[in-house]
């Protein structure tokens, strides 16, 4: 059994004089797995994310890693726990690519030989080469989220959270960067969180969780979510391929739900 | 009358650029942000003249009518009724006549008369889209140029569009220029298309090359729906002739004829 890496008890939160949005909530995130969190717009995902990275302070008990969230381990906590938001333009503070690679490595103390070492590495899997001199704000939106992600990356952080952070990459570089957190999910362990609004991400994960109002409504495996079409019957599109599937089952064209279009077309026509 | 571009450069921004478009018809330029859309709608329709090459476009004053991406920035008036007249206001129309084509071109975008009187600047963000649109309409321009005509309407509002110019095809012979990103879109509704990518023309025919060429244009980086990369790549690798459709039914009937 892997170990937890966030163990969120009987946490509870409220926007000053509203109410609460979370009560007595509790969530288990083991190490090396990759989570979506979905849910429609006021149900909770941001603030939960905010909470997490230690913005928002909650009600009862969250340790990451074992430490416990409060001003006395945040910054240790920060340098295992990497996240990023939906407008890239906040998360720049160097006036270079290069720079604002550099900006997290050398907070942690990287030697120069060290850093240089890293950026390279980062910049060749994110390709980047040509744009490490460009001062990030020309750059256009697909390539500002790619650097946003890469310099998240760039420590090997144990944890990353990414808050509608890939709406804006283009579908080539949605797809290098997805191939990317897979292998560092299977190389470095890490522990990936994706929180979206669009369901077709969620085929890249392992887990799916549903929020809303605050309160979990489902957290299983993809495959246990996508059996049946309870997220449609929710309100919800499902993923294409998944659609498909549950369709091609009704004409008894296929035996199960796949994730991957090419596995579908391979059984239809062999 | 004609619509050419020969040999156009823009700085660094837009690279030997050929190409004639087809008169009365519907032609859409697809291209991701940053690769020389807007640039190119401007050098059209003379809002940039510093380029090098031969733009020719015998479309000239109250024949060309041009929608910006942001139909914020055509607004000038604290009244819809106020900016439809103004382009009219030209002509010394009766007022009752002037009344008839401000009421006659809201009701074409699918506005109505209560819209008259509101501010442009607080209506949605699709029905600015829907406005400015109505403005350059009623004015009855042969040329019609749209940047980016779908990023603020909604399903049921882009569907109105579609039918809307549609119609000034194939009814009132006018000839459209779009620029997107959206290939949904551009699927739906075009004749013919060129892709740019890093300000040069990588593709274009018409539309049914264009659905021979869908792997050029998903990798000049535009996303393309997965329903449309689905059927695209059965029919290639599987060698089979599945019909595009945006339709989940459709495609599973067209899956069911071809695998018995």
């Amino acid at each position: 059994m892997e170990k937890s890496i966030i163990k969120i008890v009987n946490m509870s939160f409220k926007y000053n004089k509203e109410d609460y949005l979370f009560r007595n909530f509790n969530l288990d995130i083991k190490e090396g797995s990759f989570t979506t969190i979905i849910g429609k717009n006021g149900s909770g995902k941001s603030t939960l994310a905010k909470i997490l990275i230690g913005l928002y302070k909650a009600e009862g008990y969250i340790t990451i890693d074992g430490y416990l969230l409060n001003d006395f381990y945040i910054k240790k906590i920060r340098r295992i726990f990497s996240a990023c938001f939906d407008n890239a333009d906040n998360h720049f503070i160097g006036e270079t690519v290069k720079d604002d690679l550099a900006f997290t490595l050398e907070n942690l103390g990287y030697s120069k030989k060290e850093m240089i070492s890293s950026i390279n590495t980062i910049a060749k899997k994110f390709k980047l080469e040509n744009i490490l001199e460009e001062s990030p704000e020309k750059l256009n939106n697909s390539e500002k989220e790619k650097v946003m992600i890469a310099s998240s990356l760039i420590h090997k952080p144990q944890i990353l959270l990414l808050d509608e952070s890939i709406y804006k990459l283009n579908s080539s570089d949605k797809k290098l960067v997805f191939k990317i957190l897979k292998e560092y999910q299977k190389e470095y362990k890490l522990t990936i969180i994706l929180i979206t609004h669009d369901l077709e991400d969620t085929l890249i994960s392992d887990n799916i969780i549903l929020l809303d109002k605050g309160k979990i409504i489902l957290n299983d495996t993809k495959e246990k979510i996508y059996e049946d079409e309870k997220l449609e019957k929710l309100g919800f599109n499902l993923p294409f391929i998944v659609k498909l599937s549950h369709n091609l089952m009704l004409y008894n064209l296929l035996d199960k739900v796949y994730f991957d279009s090419k596995e579908v077309m391979d059984k239809l026509w062999p | 009358m004609a619509i050419k571009l020969e040999r156009v450069s823009y700085k660094d921004k837009l690279k030997n650029i050929n190409y004639e478009f087809e008169e009365g018809k519907i032609t859409t330029i697809i291209s991701s942000s940053g690769n020389g859309k807007t640039l190119l709608s401007y050098i059209l329709t003379g809002l940039i003249k510093d380029y090098t090459g031969t733009v020719t476009n015998d479309y000239i004053g109250r024949e060309l009518g041009y929608i910006f991406q942001n139909p914020e920035e055509s607004f000038i008036f604290s009244t819809v009724k106020e900016e439809l007249s103004f382009g009219l206001n030209k002509y010394n129309y009766k007022t009752d006549i002037l009344n008839k084509r401000i009421e006659d071109s809201l009701k074409m975008v699918g506005l109505n008369n209560d819209y008259l009187d509101r501010n442009p600047f607080n209506l949605s963000s699709g029905e600015k889209s829907l406005l400015s649109l109505g403005v350059v309409l009623s004015l009855n321009p042969k040329l019609i140029i749209i940047d980016e005509p779908t990023i603020y309407l909604d399903n049921k509002k882009e569907e109105y569009l579609i039918k809307l110019l549609k119609k000034m095809k194939n009814n009132y012979h006018k000839t459209i220029i779009i620029f997107t990103s959206d290939i949904e879109f551009a699927l739906k509704i075009t004749d013919n298309y060129a892709v740019l990518k890093n300000g040069k023309i990588i593709s274009k025919g018409n539309i049914k090359e264009l659905l021979n060429n869908i792997d050029k244009i998903k990798n000049s980086g535009i996303n393309i729906p997965k329903i449309i990369d689905f059927i695209n790549n059965a029919n290639k690798k599987k060698n089979i002739n599945l019909d595009m459709t945006f339709d989940i039914k459709e495609l599973m009937k067209d899956i069911y004829r071809n695998v018995n």
